[in-house]
């Protein structure tokens, strides 16, 4: 179909993003080439680790120690990761979860969100600074929402460091962010797969999906009902997309990767490497792409 | 040729369907099936059941002044204050939200409904009626067009959060609007042929002044999404400006109903133009 090769489409939501470094490994090894990546949230950092060809691993413990020293101011988030599953009646964790939806809530009604851009940019500025200048082998775009014009923005100009901040804008975590005069959040929240933007010249458009996991119904407060309605609208608006790549690939079981597994990142990523490595080998689909 | 007409949710706002519906009964356009998701249900079902937008009014009249359907939108606008009433009542919020499952109860919605319709069922209506739902568990839009109009309505309503779903015969249902504000879709597998969506429009800018604002704008990008699917297949979009209108605030009935009746009565040679261009 082409050898210029292909757009590259990262998607999953929170940390999941992280299984990405083992997908884009198991694409370079492949020998796979990338035309350019499109990505949002945590995948942007594989992304850029993968653009700029640095070594995954150090950026990884960099990721997983920054989620583990704001474990406190995060502590809420891991509601959404089910931690009350398999204690259903016990006490105490039903009563942890009470206290973190009412963190995550009283928070998130106080102010616009739960982190400052302080404790990012001092990530950005120190291990990450030195990739600002660097030439990247594939260009990233990064997915996002203007939210003055209310849709969907495919950033690709600024520097990589401005990407990153943009793509980790997660609303209700981190701040929107001002760059070339919009005002941007990471688009993970409207549609965890970002294809919306992309068009015929961007073909062969392969996506990487990772199912969000978080089917199950446990409603038991006005938090677990809003956020089950905002997965089943994005679940919703990826059904609408998928008729744009050429080929999709779906990486499996990785629902037990959620908020407070910060430690379990390296893993999500080998996991994810694996089983892209052998749907790379396998794919009929892909194959007769001829890339 | 079958006229279906389509009417979508807006919380309060969609009194100005009412508008509307008195315009189309003026200008004698023949409507063959209605359906409706949230206030759109209830105002379609009232339509279908009476066919009579005075005695329509009359009993909304009666219901607001009666029973207390108003609603507010929890997490509008709040911000951190030095207020103590206001922290107050951030903090007493934020407790019901992480341990009810919503904020009210059915109790004054089924006054209200009993108050509409009473025992009256689906298949007594003069215009044939569906209520749209969402199915929590099969995550797909579902119209309810048998048993009692209020059993079947209720869920319709059941705004995520504001009300509880309802559970019935393995199912949990909440308002269509979650997948569909103007289920025209829906009303196309009826056997509509012709579909008339009323679109409730809301140009308020948004503020973003706490994270579930943001939050909430983003869900309302992907409703929009939704929106233009279900217009896509419509045959006529009859919009409706309802800005400024608080979509919680039920007594502002009156307001909302000229609203949709003054723009229903500027777009209605089109409308008219258009079914003639099709029969």
């Amino acid at each position: 179909m082409s050898n210029r090769g292909i757009t590259l489409v990262l998607g999953g939501i929170g940390i999941k993003g992280v299984a990405h470094f083992g997908t884009l490994r198991a694409f370079c090894e492949r020998g796979i080439p990338i035309r350019k990546i499109v990505c949002t949230g945590l995948s942007s950092i594989a992304a850029a680790q993968h653009s700029l060809n640095m070594d995954p691993i150090p950026i990884m413990k960099h990721v997983a120690r920054f989620f583990l020293e704001h474990k406190g101011k995060l502590w809420a988030l891991e509601r959404f990761g089910g931690i009350n599953e398999n204690n259903e009646g016990v006490l105490l964790p039903g009563l942890s979860y009470y206290l973190r939806a009412r963190t995550f809530c009283r928070s998130n009604m106080r102010k616009i969100s739960l982190l400052s851009w302080n404790m990012i940019d001092e990530l950005l500025k120190g291990d990450f600074f030195r990739w600002k200048d660097k030439e990247p082998r594939a260009p990233i775009a990064v997915s996002a929402i203007d939210l003055e014009e209310g849709r969907e923005v495919l950033l690709n100009k600024g520097s990589i460091i401005d990407k990153l901040r943009v793509s980790l804008s997660f609303p209700g975590i981190l701040p929107p962010v001002k760059f070339d005069g919009r005002l941007l959040v990471n688009s993970s929240l409207y549609c965890e797969l970002p294809l919306g933007l992309l068009s015929d010249e961007d073909r062969p458009i392969v996506a990487i999906d990772i199912p969000n996991g978080s089917n199950q119904l446990r409603l038991k407060s006005i938090i677990d009902i809003l956020a089950y309605i905002d997965e089943l609208r994005g679940h919703e608006i990826k059904q609408f997309m998928l008729n744009k790549p050429d080929h999709i690939f779906t990486l499996y079981n990785l629902q037990d990767f959620h908020w407070g597994n910060y430690i379990l990142m390296p893993k999500l990523a080998s996991i994810a490497y694996r089983q892209m490595s052998s749907q790379l080998k396998q794919s009929k689909g892909f194959l007769a792409l001829n890339i | 040729m079958k006229i279906g007409l389509s009417l979508g949710s807006g919380g309060a706002r969609g009194w100005a369907h009412l508008g509307v519906l008195q315009v189309f009964e003026e200008n004698g356009i023949p409507i063959d099936l209605v359906n409706g998701a949230s206030i759109g249900a209830v105002v379609g079902g009232a339509y279908a059941l009476y066919k009579d937008t005075k005695k329509m009014f009359l009993l909304a009249k009666q219901a607001i002044d009666t029973i207390d359907v108003n609603y507010f939108n929890i997490f509008r606008h709040s911000t951190s204050s030095t207020s103590f009433i206001n922290n107050f009542l951030i903090n007493a919020i934020c407790d019901i939200a992480a341990l009810k499952i919503s904020l009210l109860s059915h109790k004054n919605s089924i006054k209200a409904l009993d108050l509409f319709f009473g025992d009256r069922k689906f298949s007594d209506t003069k215009i044939s009626f569906s209520a749209v739902t969402t199915d929590l568990i099969s995550r797909r839009l579902m119209s309810i067009k048998e048993g009692r109009l209020v059993d079947g309505i209720l869920p319709a309503i059941s705004i995520p959060g504001i009300f509880p779903p309802v559970k019935r015969d393995g199912r949990l249902l909440v308002d269509g609007g979650v997948l569909a504000n103007v289920p025209v879709r829906e009303i196309r597998k009826q056997g509509a042929e012709f579909v008339i969506a009323v679109r409730l429009i809301d140009k308020t800018k948004p503020k973003f002044c706490n994270g579930f604002e943001l939050i909430t704008y983003l869900d309302s990008l992907k409703f929009g999404e939704f929106n233009k699917r279900e217009f896509d297949v419509a045959d006529f979009i009859l919009d409706i400006d309802t800005s400024g209108l608080d979509s919680g605030k039920f007594d502002g009935y009156e307001k909302a109903l000229s609203i949709g009746q003054l723009q229903a009565k500027r777009q209605i040679p089109r409308l008219i133009e258009a079914i003639n261009h099709v029969k």
